[in-house]
């Protein structure tokens, strides 16, 4: 395998690559192959796993449908909206919070404690105080998905290398030299941590919101699906969800590729 | 005596706000006459009569807590186990890599309509839903800790001819720790939200439950309960998990703090 890294020639690269390919189109085809038979045989009943090619079918159907559209649009729109918000309101927070000792501690607590509580939980109350509305669906991306990204950014702030803060100042850096060399590089991957977590959490609690409140939705798709039993429609929908969950943390690594290239976890990735 | 005036500083420092929020919630709120916000004291008193010294203890809380621990450990177990069979090995990462990934990024609660369709109302559909929601960030950061041991590192076990197992309970899996626990945290998290979704849509009883219920009748007070038990043990929860983090790490803080990247 040592052998392999070093000789890091383009027709082997590909070719590792086109094995890599394979082997995944394998792994799924093996898995719809599994799905297939548990429903052929009635390993499951027909009345809670449809089969992939109902299944299927349904996904074609969905795609051709002007609401469902509608739906992933406004599932997109919310999500978005939300982590800009998240992001605008949490990284003046987290410098502001880093500026001064006294409101690092006093905010401690209050953070601390409100970045576990999850999302969903205030979605009853939420709704018996302000209704089902999209501004409520936005207001509960916002708070289940904020603390995330706050505290990795506090983290990140707070991991900066004692070394090499040291050795800046040996060095005689500038403030915008420390900034720009060791404090945002060293931040980057803390950032796009919390970022990850913040994206993921968006997309669940606007998917939950929707499917428990009833606003315009994927998560309202499904509660459709699920009130009119519709099993193959219900499975679509599903894997909908997915993509739009892969097409997020694509977007994510999409943003994070130019900026942590320098990271370990990117070098191994090109150097494979 | 410096340094015990020093930590009482920072407890001062650290308590007065969260205190000053619950007593400004508690004195504003007192004389509230709306619907909507009853007084702090009236869901204090809902909290400790139904919920602590009440029957909701043993018939929802319990009940809630036990499922969403036995969901939690399995899904946590079975991440790492499976993620280091997988991580060790090129090919089983490449075959099963856009499966995983496609679950990963998978909005969770998107299981629960399929998982009430499989195991219908109640406990077991509670847990399966745990389980399939909450083992991909334990499976991924497993395989992407145990893929990012340093070259170097990997070079040298391969030199002194370590052997598999060796080479997994010395040097993979003490070096993938941190990732490993991260992953646990969001497990954790992704756990605590599939608790309350799944029971909130596919319960007879449980915190979830109470919480959805009472809102549907309008029973504002203990929504009020309900939300602020669930926030307050999410805190719990995670700071328990926070505290075994800590010291199954402390090595590997104290090795950045002697390095001096601490």
């Amino acid at each position: 395998m040592a052998q392999r890294r070093r000789s890091r020639g383009r027709p082997d690269q590909r070719r590792t690559l086109v094995r890599d390919l394979a082997l995944g189109a394998g792994g799924l085809i093996l898995v719809i192959l599994v799905w297939q038979l548990a429903t052929s045989l009635h390993w499951v009943s027909p009345r809670s796993m449809p089969q992939p090619l109902d299944v299927a079918t349904a996904l074609v159907r969905l795609l051709g449908d002007g609401a469902f559209w509608a739906a992933c649009g406004s599932t997109i729109f919310s999500s978005l909206v939300g982590i800009g918000i998240c992001i605008v309101i949490a990284v003046p927070l987290s410098m502001a919070i880093h500026a001064n000792e006294f409101v690092r501690e006093s905010t401690w607590f209050v953070i601390e404690f409100l970045k576990p509580v999850p999302g969903v939980a205030i979605i009853p109350l939420a709704l018996l105080l302000w209704g089902p509305t999209e501004t409520v669906k936005l207001f509960l991306i916002v708070f289940g998905a904020l603390w995330p990204l706050l505290t990795q950014f506090n983290y990140g702030l707070r991991e900066v290398p004692g070394t090499a803060i040291e050795m800046s100042r040996v060095y005689r850096f500038t403030g915008a030299q420390r900034s720009g060399r060791i404090v945002i590089p060293s931040l980057m991957p803390f950032a796009f941590t919390g970022l990850r977590i913040t994206t993921t959490l968006a997309l669940i609690i606007a998917i939950v919101a929707e499917y428990i409140i009833g606003v315009p939705g994927i998560g309202a798709l499904l509660a459709l699906a699920q009130t009119n039993g519709v099993l193959d429609r219900m499975y679509a929908v599903m894997v909908v969800a997915g993509l739009l969950g892969l097409l997020f943390a694509w977007g994510v690594s999409a943003l994070s590729r130019p900026l942590l290239f320098w990271h370990a976890s990117e070098r191994e990735r090109v150097g494979r | 005596m410096n340094g015990l005036l020093r930590s009482l500083r920072l407890l001062v420092l650290r308590a007065w706000l969260p205190i000053g929020i619950v007593v400004a919630w508690w004195l504003v709120s007192a004389t509230s006459t709306s619907f909507y916000f009853p007084p702090l004291q009236e869901i204090f008193l809902e909290i400790w009569n139904q919920w602590i010294l009440g029957p909701r203890l043993v018939s929802d809380l319990l009940p809630s807590l036990a499922d969403f621990a036995i969901g939690f450990f399995t899904a946590i177990l079975l991440g790492t186990v499976i993620g280091v069979l997988i991580g060790r090995s090129a090919i089983g990462q490449a075959t099963v890599a856009p499966i995983i990934n496609f679950f990963r990024a998978l909005p969770s609660p998107a299981l629960v309509p399929i998982m009430l369709a499989l195991f219908g109302i109640g406990p077991n559909m509670n847990i399966a839903v745990i389980v399939v929601g909450a083992i991909w960030p334990t499976l991924l950061n497993t395989v992407d800790g145990v893929r990012a041991l340093d070259t170097q590192v990997r070079e040298v076990t391969r030199s002194y001819r370590l052997t598999r197992w060796q080479t997994v309970s010395q040097v993979v899996l003490p070096s993938a720790a941190p990732q490993i626990f991260a992953g646990y945290r969001i497990s954790l998290q992704i756990a605590i939200i599939l608790i309350v979704v799944s029971e909130m849509v596919g319960a007879t009883h449980g915190l979830g439950y109470q919480v959805i219920e009472s809102q549907q009748l309008f029973r504002v007070t203990q929504t009020w309960a309900g939300t602020i038990i669930l926030g307050v043990l999410g805190y719990l929860l995670t700071s328990a998990f926070l505290l075994v983090e800590r010291r199954v790490l402390a090595w590997h803080v104290r090795m950045r703090i002697a390095t001096g990247a601490g």
